[in-house]
């Protein structure tokens, strides 16, 4: 096979996987940015969001782009109430908080268990065909999902750089302790990074229900990659989770058509952890070690 | 005899009631079947594991990992009785020097790191351990494991039923026990405590943090090893995924659940948690949800554990008149 | 008697482009109750913190007892002997008073390493010993009625006097203390003054940083001025109190003389 084509292949297959590790990685550094606790069930807000959008698209027949949007803000709306309801007495002690937040990731998941069962379920397809792109084939259904995921960073973009709360926000997860000085008040800046944190990972598991399978298990490789995505671009910055999703994403696709995976996954967990030693801040981020 | 300094340091009183309790619960299993034998047999092991995570407790750190070292111990030590035909006590103790040797180097490197941060080193730890056994197949078995163990053979005693290998894992939980007593009433386990209290004050009295927080870190992840070698001749079967991430934050839970600012908490911890499963008889997902649950209500509620509830009723049946 | 205990020369350091500490140099006789002054930003803390061992100097030499201890760690400096308090109250506030005190001894009774894990040796041996040096070192500060009350319950100045029991508790030859006098009354001041000179007549020899101006002229028989990271003067209180450099630096430090 011709190698351009390979390589086109797996650049475009690195985008849509850097984008989902995009949208994780930001989602958990805007909740590890504002609430300086590490989200162990940040994975089962993914599986959540791709459980919801099956239910709606597969159950009660609304259109993709509904589903989506509401299984957004109901997992905002979700994530603040958890927030305020559980997490609250835990903001000053992060250490506990990380344990609470492993115990409510293995509430989710076996509720999910217990509703959905533990088989792979597969979401009706979004669109139907292919795109033609010179010699490359594209199903359509990945079209409108790269799509969608781009318009939601777009509306998170505009959110965080041009709106009060959005600003705020950046502010908060840039320099806690100059925000709080500044009185930007933690009542409502935790639910709200929190449940937007968590939204994002709903939304990324949404948008890959259809290209992915559906079950109740899904959220574990997704936690781990947001991890990883994050503790590269540093703790506490938005820029650096995106960039550093987009290339973990792409690096991996090309590195799929030279390694297998478990050597390549060893190397990234190296990598990780001489990040965390040796430069806690990550590529780009200026959170403190 | 008390030990050092009872009447300046508190101590944990021995209440004779509750350790006529404790060593009913410790005979049982030799009278009961061999279901409750198996379950008595995890859960010393996991008191054995536990212990070795409350050490690296009482100094501030939470190790999200420390199931890596109950592999390092599992498989170094059954690969050198294959290989090298050593007896269980040789390799045992090889196992858990390894490991030993592992967390020393790790832990000089990555102890300066605070909190969450060292949690997430410890977390990448785990699961970096759980990939190189699974890749390193000519040696470990990669997913297969390793099956066939021989039981352990302690000049000529086979420890190959269920009533014989209680009998090892009680003595092995025992054992940590004291060893848990003895270390915090010492002098170095009120270092240890003054290490966790004001790190900077410990410092500025003498006290070397890194070198106590290291020593800490590698006995905890000893008793880790210690605790592998012993299931893989209980079970007598290994894997990769025997020892994943999942075990970690089993262990962690039992930890938090039992009381994390106990020398009892891992002993409670595992005899709650442990058998658990049973009550719920194949309802894994509500035994999960259960778990979880009861994880947070203790975080928030009760953080000292449930031998905090046991020092509360012990106090209310004092003060009744 | 009056031989040099610490012995300070050419001291600087820099935090990034901020020279914090430039070419200060004294010594402390054995014996000495020596006061370092000066205004706010003086690089009072940052020289206790480099003497005993928190962080590296970026240049200069300091020697204690004929050793050079620059560099640290902090445990190795009070080893040698020199002890330090800090600023902020520096107490465990969860254990007793009496626990406070054991755990600042802990480094020096407990030996090497192996002792220390084994535990066992030193304990029957020291015992009843260990419980009678923490009922000594609370008399001198007075808190024994206090003994086994919960650090963080006390009262602030009382927390105080803790926090140099417990540097004491290391059985320092000396003892450098921050600010000791900060956030105390007039009476409690008075009962400072009188401990740091019991300390003084029990052999033990004292640094301090302070800005109580009538605590400083009372107690010490040589005072450093430090101003912005340099030594501007170093006499007596009477010396210092008519040097015009000094005054110059305080604005009205006549006032704090007569204080």
């Amino acid at each position: 096979m011709d190698w351009s084509v390979l390589l086109v292949q797996a650049t475009m297959n690195g985008l849509i996987i850097g984008l989902l590790y995009l949208l994780m990685a930001v989602g958990f550094t805007l909740v590890f940015g504002v609430m300086r606790m590490v989200n162990f069930a940040h994975g089962e807000f993914y599986m959540l969001g791709a459980v919801t959008v099956y239910f709606f698209t597969g159950v009660f027949h609304l259109p993709f782009l509904v589903s989506v949007a509401l299984t957004f803000f109901g997992a905002i709306a979700l994530g603040a109430l958890m927030e305020w309801l559980i997490l609250q007495p835990f903001r000053r002690d992060e250490l506990n908080g990380m344990i609470v937040t492993v115990g409510l990731a293995m509430i989710l998941q076996n509720v999910a268990l217990i509703i959905v069962g533990p088989d792979p379920l597969s979401m009706p397809a979004v669109a139907e065909g292919t795109l033609q792109l010179g010699s490359i084939v594209v199903p359509n259904s990945r079209v409108y999902v790269v799509g969608f995921a781009l318009l939601v960073l777009a509306l998170l973009y505009i959110f965080l750089r041009y709106s009060r709360p959005g600003r705020a926000l950046r502010a908060v997860v840039e320099d806690f302790e100059i925000a709080s000085i500044q009185g930007i008040r933690a009542r409502i800046y935790y639910p709200l990074g929190f449940g937007l944190g968590v939204g994002l990972a709903s939304i990324a598991g949404a948008l890959m229900a259809p290209i992915f399978s559906v079950s109740p298990f899904v959220g574990a490789a997704p936690l781990l990659k947001a991890f990883i995505v994050v503790v590269l671009g540093g703790l506490g910055s938005i820029p650096g989770a995106a960039f550093a999703g987009l290339v973990l994403g792409l690096c991996e696709s090309y590195a799929s058509l030279f390694f297998d995976s478990s050597t390549a996954d060893m190397f990234i967990f190296a990598v990780v952890m001489s990040m965390l030693v040796l430069r806690p801040k990550g590529l780009l981020g200026r959170g403190e070690a | 005899m008390t030990s050092l300094l009872s009447n300046v340091i508190p101590q944990e009183r021995k209440n004779w009631f509750w350790l006529a309790v404790l060593a009913v619960i410790a005979i049982w299993p030799w009278f009961s079947g061999i279901f409750v034998l198996h379950l008595a047999i995890l859960t010393c092991l996991n008191i054995l594991i536990v212990n070795g995570l409350s050490i690296i407790g009482r100094c501030g750190q939470r190790s999200f990992g420390h199931a890596a070292f109950a592999a390092i111990g599992a498989y170094g030590s059954v690969l050198l009785a294959t290989l090298a035909n050593w007896n269980i006590l040789l390799s045992g103790l090889a196992g858990m020097v390894l490991s030993a040797f592992v967390s020393f180097l790790l832990g000089w490197v990555i102890l300066r790191l605070k909190g969450v941060y060292f949690v997430l080193v410890t977390f990448s730890f785990g699961e970096l351990t759980r990939l190189a056994l699974l890749d390193w197949s000519e040696l470990t078995g990669g997913a297969n494991g390793i099956a066939n163990i021989a039981p352990a053979t302690i000049m000529g005693f086979v420890f190959d039923t269920r009533p014989r290998f209680y009998g090892l894992a009680l003595a092995a939980a025992l054992l940590s026990i004291w060893l848990m007593k003895k270390l915090f009433s010492s002098h170095f386990g009120h270092a240890i405590d003054a290490v966790s209290d004001n790190p900077a004050l410990a410092e500025s009295t003498g006290l070397s943090v890194h070198k106590i927080q290291l020593v800490a870190f590698v006995l905890g992840s000893s008793l880790a090893a210690l605790g592998g070698v012993l299931l893989a001749r209980y079970i007598g079967y290994i894997s990769p995924e025997s020892f994943n991430t999942s075990a970690s934050i089993a262990f962690i839970t039992m930890f938090v659940i039992g009381g994390q600012r106990s020398i009892w908490g891992p002993l409670v911890g595992a005899v709650v948690l442990t058998p658990l499963p049973e009550l719920f008889r194949g309802a894994v997902q509500t035994q999960n949800i259960f778990y979880g649950v009861a994880l947070i209500l203790i975080l928030r509620f009760m953080p000292g554990g449930l031998v905090s509830m046991m020092d509360w009723l012990k106090s209310f049946r004092k003060a009744r008149p | 008697m009056s031989q040099e205990l610490l012995r300070v020369e050419g001291l600087s350091k820099n935090f990034g482009g901020l020279a914090a500490l430039h070419n200060v140099s004294f010594t402390v006789s054995s014996g000495e109750i020596v006061g370092l002054i000066g205004p706010n930003g003086a690089g009072k803390t940052t020289a206790f913190n480099v003497i005993s061992g928190t962080m590296p100097p970026s240049a200069g030499t300091i020697t204690f007892a004929g050793k050079d201890i620059a560099g640290g760690p902090p445990s190795k400096v009070v080893v040698a002997g020199l002890a330090r308090t800090f600023q902020s109250t520096s107490t465990y506030p969860q254990v007793s008073v009496a626990e406070n005190v054991y755990r600042g001894m802990i480094a020096r009774i407990a030996g090497t390493a192996v002792a220390k894990i084994a535990g066992r040796t030193t304990q029957l041996v020291a015992a009843d010993q260990v419980s009678a040096e923490i009922d000594k070192i609370l008399h001198m500060v007075d808190l024994q009625s206090w003994r086994d009350v919960p650090a963080g319950s006390l009262a602030y100045g009382l927390q105080k006097k803790l926090g140099i029991a417990v540097a004491l508790a290391a059985q320092p030859t000396i003892l450098l203390l921050d600010e000791p006098a900060a956030g105390l009354n007039h009476e409690e001041c008075n009962e400072l003054a009188k401990l740091l000179r019991q300390l003084q007549q029990q052999g033990l020899t004292l640094l301090l940083v302070e800005h109580h101006m009538a605590l400083v002229m009372e107690l010490c028989e040589r005072i450093v001025v430090l101003v912005q990271g340099e030594k501007i003067a170093e006499g007596t209180p009477a010396e210092i109190g008519e040097n015009p450099a000094v005054i110059e630096a305080y604005l009205g430090a006549p006032d704090y003389a007569h204080a």
